[in-house]
């Protein structure tokens, strides 16, 4: 009594110490993280590329753009400002734009129109000589209209800058501006854009209930007004605060249906609140406890740790369930000291095995799951500590009121079991399973794409969708990371890159790309692009003579001539730099093209729209100098498949090394009747996925890693328990029943991720009930 | 910079257009209707143009002739004879350029800046959209009572925004059963007149014509 005294004594110093370190934590606030991206571990080489990927991921989190639609232009401006007006009366939330200056040709034209010798249309260049100044002359002047941009006669009579000009990558964006705002027409409605900045970070979840309300309200406000209206969203914001709903409902959910359904069981067995509330209380303190750890550990706890926690629930009451039904089995006879120690080796091994089952979660490089795994290891430790230190001190009577009558009812089944079954009959079970499971395993198809991690709301999908054909926008992962020592370096190589993409353009495989160099061509080419210019027109006084006649000829006037050869004499040997162009409203809508000064010198992004094949581009890349193909979805994809194959090999040794800990307790013969129900039931579990043809993933590798941990839980207690333990049967089946409650309602879950886990488990768990109840005919002679 | 392009285009198409549409400038309503009364309303009419371009850094005005025909289906044919021949597809989705030697240069209109938004006038005009055309222009119309000159209506277009005013002061359009004249100012002093004449309004396209625009469906009636 003293002894158990001194252990609950231990055990509330600990309860004491996690209460004042939640105190603590509760007053500094824990953030809860719900940004899937986190999940991902870095994928590229060159560091350059990570910083560019998170630099693009940066700049896109904080921007939401709306498109307000209504039948007319007139009603589109008025709900369009009155919407945004509404937006902004909700306080600092988000900067909104609606209002766009009258673009000024002078300003956009300036910088080119004064360097305008240094820039030629590609098929300029190439043709450069094969059309006369004469010809280019009389098309600008006899032209009803431009194919694109037209300067004035003075300034550019030969057409070449207006070519130039409408070579630009400006049409990416389909707006136009009306009004004083951009509209875009299309489903018979006329759409106006507000963008918008967010004040915040956008995985900063009060700012996204704040914006949800606000928007909510904007939204009902400018339909009570204008009815019919409708208003298209798109921003990380919005996937973010939809997924947070999500796994906020399904934690409620999982965790409420998965806890009723234990407690309804518990009672059901144990006819007394004593073990319920005894095993809700361990179970409870552990989970708390890991989240207190857990925060402290990684100074934020990510949603999917917390939905993954609530399932541990069904692993963690295993311990409780054990101790209950050994005290149950015990009947009048019960004495808690040698009670629990009857029972502690079976507890210890079955901890031991889980610690190792989570533990190896650890070794993949997904920061998120190394957040499970140490919020799994301390919730079992800590609810084994409880099962040790506090429960024996707290029920030191013998169970009176308990369910004797499933006891017996168990013990009955489990004496037909013995008298039936032998090692003959489970040897032929065993292969008649392998043989079922065999077809399955060999069917099974793997998936490795990374958009199993992310639930994206079909709703905003559709919207995004939407915005992206009504503007042209485009938000892709996938682009070429171009890099040099110089500015001038990082320009000739893009130019070089350009010169293979126009030929993928040509085939189809990438409908449009654009960069800084688009913009601003290399000093070398603009060099060129004057040597074009000088020897047709301005080489020596007999060139420059000829260049005279032919404006004079044409009708104009002779200033024109004189004011072009200025023009060219007075920007000798100058240049349109990256720099300069950077200050132009031009590439106000480009400026993320250009990273900028970099360790390694400089760099910036050529950023593609419709890739068919990602692969051709790679390999461009590959043959290109500086030139780096960045594929963020693509490379995580790739690190899956290294990881769910690592991963399977893992599975190997974890299996090995669990049978080696039973080998060291309980002999060779045993543990191979001890290990192969699970591994049977890991092979069922993986058949199902073959037969149904779902694809397998990273994660059900991760779930059949606790398909080991929980059948060899299961089968430790029944060898522990022994032949005329109906009490450890009892309480296994009420393990296995908890379990596919906490971890099988995982299978519902709307994230991918969890979802394809708890189907694992679901059908693993299943099996090794059955297979598992082998283990007492098995081992019926080692029995103590 | 797109607008300059727009403007242009848009004037080409506004003017074009409104030899079969003058219900589309129902801003002043009985005048308009007296004006529409006498439009012709044919699917294609075949005219030829003759347009006198003042610019600046020119000595003496330009004149440009030619022919040109518009089909309400396929779009706008510009063939200019003189003084060099070169003629101007304005399609649906493509526009084409083809030289004396008949090289084509064609161009997705998509891929053209601001295209989209002056399509959208030329089909609003084509179907009498009225609300479109206020607003890029202040509609007046004059009738002969109100001015010189022979032609029984004349339409008068202010740009009503600020980027249209930046490259147009105004335009008039003149007629009677076909448009006549149509004049531009242009915000830099240009100006361009335009006289259209010869004008005959039919059911279809010729062979020669289709293939031009790059349809090789038989036009259906």
């Amino acid at each position: 009594m003293k002894l158990l005294r001194r252990r609950a004594l231990i055990w509330l110093f600990l309860a004491l110490a996690v209460a004042a370190g939640g105190v603590a934590l509760f007053f500094k606030g824990v953030p809860l993280q719900t940004d899937l991206l986190t999940l991902l571990p870095p994928t590229e080489r060159n560091p350059q590329a990570e910083r560019a990927i998170a630099k693009l991921a940066e700049a896109n989190g904080g921007r939401v753009v709306f498109l307000v639609g209504t039948p007319t232009s007139e009603d589109t401006r008025q709900a369009l400002r009155f919407f945004a007006d509404r937006l902004r009366a909700n306080g600092e939330l988000l900067r909104v734009a609606v209002e766009i200056p009258p673009p000024d040709l002078r300003s956009v034209a300036g910088s080119y129109l004064e360097y305008r010798f240094n820039f030629l249309s590609d098929a300029d260049r190439r043709g450069f000589e094969t059309v006369s100044l004469q010809e280019r002359l009389r098309r600008k002047l006899t032209a009803p209209f431009g194919f694109g941009p037209t300067l004035s006669v003075e300034d550019d009579p030969f057409g070449t800058l207006d070519a130039w000009l409408s070579d630009l990558p400006l049409m990416n964006f389909r707006l136009e501006p009306e009004g004083g705002v951009l509209v875009a027409r299309a489903e018979g409605r006329v759409w106006g854009l507000a963008a918008g900045e967010l004040s915040g970070r956008a995985y900063d979840n009060a700012l996204q209930r704040r914006l949800t309300d606000a928007l909510a309200r904007a939204e009902r406000e400018v339909s009570e007004r204008f009815p019919g209206v409708e208003i298209l969203r798109a921003g990380t914001v919005f996937y973010a605060d939809a997924a947070r709903n999500d796994a906020e409902r399904e934690m409620d959910l999982i965790g409420s249906v998965s806890t009723v359904c234990i407690v309804l069981l518990l009672y059901f067995v144990f006819r007394s609140f004593a073990p319920l509330t005894l095993g809700l209380v361990s179970v409870g303190f552990g989970v708390v406890s890991a989240a207190v750890l857990s925060a402290f550990v990684f100074g934020e706890i990510h949603l999917i740790t917390l939905v993954f926690g609530a399932s541990l629930i069904g692993d963690a009451i295993d311990y409780p369930i054990q101790y209950f039904s050994a005290r149950l089995g015990a009947g009048d006879a019960w004495e808690a000291a040698p009670g629990l120690s009857r029972i502690a080796p079976g507890l210890t091994t079955a901890l031991v095995v889980g610690l190792m089952g989570y533990g190896a979660l650890i070794f993949l490089p997904f920061p998120a799951l190394a957040q499970i795994s140490v919020f799994s290891m301390t919730g079992l430790a800590v609810t084994w500590l409880t099962v040790l230190l506090l429960l024996p001190f707290l029920t030191t009577s013998p169970d009176t009121r308990g369910g004797r009558v499933v006891v017996d009812r168990l013990q009955c089944v489990l004496d037909r079991l013995l008298a039936v079954g032998d090692r003959k009959k489970c040897l032929y079970g065993a292969l008649a399973t392998l043989a079922l499971a065999l077809p399955g395993c060999l069917a099974v198809r793997w998936n490795d794409d990374v958009h199993l991690l992310v639930s994206r709301s079909p709703v905003l999908a559709e919207q995004e969708a939407r915005i992206r054909a009504l503007t042209g926008y485009s938000g892709g992962s996938q682009f070429f990371l171009v890099e040099g020592k110089t500015p001038e370096e990082v320009l000739t190589n893009e130019e070089k890159l350009f010169a293979s993409l126009s030929e993928l353009r040509a085939e189809g495989v990438v409908s449009a790309y654009q960069g800084v160099s688009s913009f601003v061509p290399s000093r070398a080419r603009q060099t060129q692009n004057r040597l074009l210019w000088k020897e047709k027109a301005f080489a020596d006084r007999e060139n420059r003579e000829n260049f005279r006649r032919i404006v004079f000829d044409a009708g104009l006037y002779e200033s024109v001539a004189e004011r072009l050869i200025e023009a060219f004499d007075a920007t000798e040997g100058k240049f349109l730099s990256v720099d300069a162009w950077l200050k132009t409203p031009l590439s106000l809508a480009n400026r993320d093209l250009w990273l900028g000064e970099t360790p390694e010198g400089f760099a910036s992004i050529v950023s593609l729209r419709g890739l068919r094949d990602p692969g051709r581009a790679e390999s461009l890349a590959a043959d290109a100098k500086g030139v780096t193909f960045v594929d963020k979805a693509g490379s995580v994809s790739r690190l899956f498949r290294l990881y769910r194959e690592t991963g399977s090999t893992w599975l190997f040794y974890a299996a090995c090394l669990i049978g080696v800990v039973l080998f060291a307790r309980y002999g060779a013969a045993q543990s191979v009747f001890l290990l192969a129900p699970a591994l049977l039931s890991m092979a069922l579990s993986m058949s199902a996925f073959g037969y149904f043809g779902i694809p397998m993933t990273l994660f059900n590798i991760l779930g059949l890693m606790l398909v080991l941990c929980v059948s060899v839980n299961y089968a430790i207690f029944l060898r522990e328990g022994g032949i005329k333990a109906a009490a450890t049967l009892a309480g296994v089946l009420l393990s296995a029943l908890t379990d596919l409650l906490g971890f099988g309602l995982l299978a519902f879950s709307s994230t991918p991720m969890l979802s394809g886990f708890g189907l694992t488990l679901l059908v693993g768990i299943g099996a090794s009930i059955i297979l598992t109840s082998s283990v007492p005919i098995l081992c019926k002679d080692a029995a103590p | 910079m797109k607008k300059a392009f727009s403007f242009l285009v848009l004037l080409v198409l506004l003017v074009l257009s409104a030899f079969v549409c003058l219900d589309a400038f129902a801003v002043d309503t009985a005048a308009i209707d007296r004006v529409r009364e006498g439009v012709d309303r044919s699917p294609v009419i075949r005219a030829r143009f003759e347009q006198t371009k003042t610019i600046r850094s020119l000595k003496r005005p330009l004149v440009v002739s030619g022919r040109l025909v518009f089909s309400q289906r396929h779009g706008v044919l510009w063939a200019i004879e003189r003084p060099y021949r070169i003629t101007y597809v304005l399609g649906e989705d493509r526009v084409a350029e083809i030289d004396d030697a008949g090289t084509r240069r064609e161009r997705a209109s998509s891929e053209l800046p601001g295209f989209s938004q002056v399509s959208r006038v030329f089909r609003a005009l084509l179907s009498a959209k009225t609300q479109v055309l206020g607003e890029y222009f202040d509609v007046r119309v004059k009738t002969s009572a109100e001015r010189e000159g022979t032609a029984p209506w004349e339409l008068v277009l202010t740009p009503k925004q600020d980027h249209l005013a930046q490259f147009m002061s105004g335009m008039r359009v003149s007629g009677a059963r076909f448009v006549e004249n149509l004049s531009i100012d242009e915000a830099g002093g240009n100006r361009s007149e335009i006289r259209f004449f010869d004008t005959r309004g039919d059911g279809a396209l010729s062979g020669d014509e289709r293939a031009l625009f790059g349809d090789l469906s038989p036009e259906k009636p």
